[in-house]
């Protein structure tokens, strides 16, 4: 998945780092608490928030996060959003709660059945 | 003449007036009393290679016989007698705290290889026997402790330079919430470009971000410093205090005594601690209300992870007073 496709499937807003919208998506947080989100081991993630202050782009920088969703349609603050385009982190507004922009992203994670390869041993010997 | 040439020879003359005839003399002389035969120091000079030796008599000096004097004593045919017949008594010496460059000069206008050198001056009490080559061992042995010191001078420079280039000073004032996070930043800029492997970069800047929110948050503000060293990364956290009451708590993941002001912003879940230690190969803290809270956090760079086994993170129990949260 990339940053385009979670904006899509969101229905979100961009509000910057369009450039980045290729970027790889492999992994999700989602919290209002930036101290568990630095615990995450993941790299490449979507870092989901209801938080708009510049730490949520200060985390994701340091956790080398690929974008910021902010939900239920909030403002990041005007600090957040320089940083952001100073870091080339995108930000995405989404209409949608946490719980619900985590149940869409969840089942759009999830490969699909007839993608997942069958072959219990795929080498071969 | 180049410039360069003529202060290696300003150096040389310097050293030379430096060197005290003791520092460069031979303090083992082989001495033969005033009835020795020329033979028998021919023999001796023979056997040891030396070009002359000094005749003492009773402790006092009273003459020197070289190799030319034996050889006059050939010509003369008196080899096989006592010396005392017919050395030459007018001797001379040189003190032993005067330059070698006296002595230099004493080669020079009387043409010898070697000079007793006596203990004071008018003295002729022997204490040793210089040679020019003497002093020249000792000049280059001095030249060459000089050059070792300029060398281990200009490598603690070198040092010194490298260590500013890896050295990181943040101070951190309390409830700067806006600037929370820069020295974080700014130490994943300067470690990424030093070529510090990016997963281990995000284990400094996770705990530069988490030490550096804990000084904004919990205390009357401090400093942090980074360095980068050959086999690690070092963190040092210390604000001025309050301290921690409990450190076992606060080291508890979820522990916090954080408001809902700092809630609201993201922090003071209680990891903050908890978030370091796990990010740390090597983990230290202290806490007193007299000196405050400091945090060491060591992350080792791959050619010394080997050697982190067995090194475990550590709490200091002791030393914790006032109430706080982190």
């Amino acid at each position: 998945m990339t940053v385009g496709d979670l904006v899509q499937a969101l229905e979100g807003e961009v509000v910057c780092g369009e450039e980045h919208l290729g970027r790889a998506v492999n992994a999700f947080a989602a919290s209002d608490l930036l101290s568990d989100v630095l615990a995450f081991e993941k790299q490449d993630y979507a870092l989901l928030t209801g938080l708009t202050n510049a730490q949520i782009v200060r985390t994701a920088d340091i956790t080398g996060a690929s974008c910021i969703v902010i939900v239920r349609n909030k403002q990041p603050q005007p600090a957040a959003v320089a940083l952001a385009q100073a870091s080339g982190i995108p930000i995405i507004m989404a209409r949608c709660t946490m719980f619900e922009a985590c149940a869409l992203l969840s089942r759009l994670a999830e490969p699909h059945d007839d993608a997942v390869p069958r072959t219990s041993n795929p080498s071969g010997t | 003449m180049t410039q360069f040439h003529e202060r290696q020879i300003r150096l040389v003359h310097e050293l030379m007036y430096q060197i005290k005839v003791r520092e460069a003399m031979t303090r083992e002389v082989v001495t033969f009393p005033p009835t020795a035969t020329y033979r028998d120091i021919q023999l001796c000079l023979k056997r040891s290679r030396f070009s002359g030796t000094p005749i003492v008599d009773e402790g006092h000096l009273v003459g020197i016989v070289s190799i030319d004097d034996i050889i006059t004593a050939f010509d003369r045919g008196c080899i096989d007698e006592p010396i005392q017949l017919t050395m030459t008594r007018e001797l001379v010496t040189v003190p032993q705290n005067y330059s070698v460059i006296a002595a230099s000069n004493l080669f020079h206008k009387y043409g010898f290889g070697r000079l007793p050198v006596v203990s004071r001056p008018g003295s002729d009490d022997l204490v040793g026997i210089i040679t020019f080559s003497d002093i020249l061992s000792h000049l280059l042995l001095k030249i060459n402790r000089i050059a070792e010191r300029v060398e281990a001078h200009e490598r603690r420079l070198v040092a010194h330079l490298d260590q500013q280039r890896d050295h990181l000073h943040f101070e951190i004032a309390p409830d700067g919430f806006d600037r929370a996070g820069v020295a974080a930043t700014l130490t994943k800029r300067r470690l990424l470009s030093r070529g510090v492997p990016a997963p281990l970069v995000r284990r400094v800047a996770v705990i530069c971000y988490e030490a550096e929110m804990n000084i904004i948050l919990h205390s009357l503000g401090g400093f942090m410093d980074v360095d980068l060293l050959p086999d690690r990364v070092e963190v040092t956290a210390a604000d001025e205090g309050p301290g921690i009451a409990d450190l076992e708590k606060a080291m508890q993941p979820g522990f916090t005594t954080a408001n809902e002001k700092i809630r609201a912003l993201g922090f003071g879940a209680g990891m903050g601690l908890p978030n370091i230690k796990r990010c740390a190969d090597q983990f230290h803290i202290t806490s007193s209300m007299e000196a405050g809270t400091e945090l060491q956090a060591t992350v080792l760079l791959p050619s010394a992870v080997p050697t982190a086994a067995g090194v475990p993170a550590s709490v200091s129990p002791s030393e914790k007073e006032v109430a706080h949260d982190r």
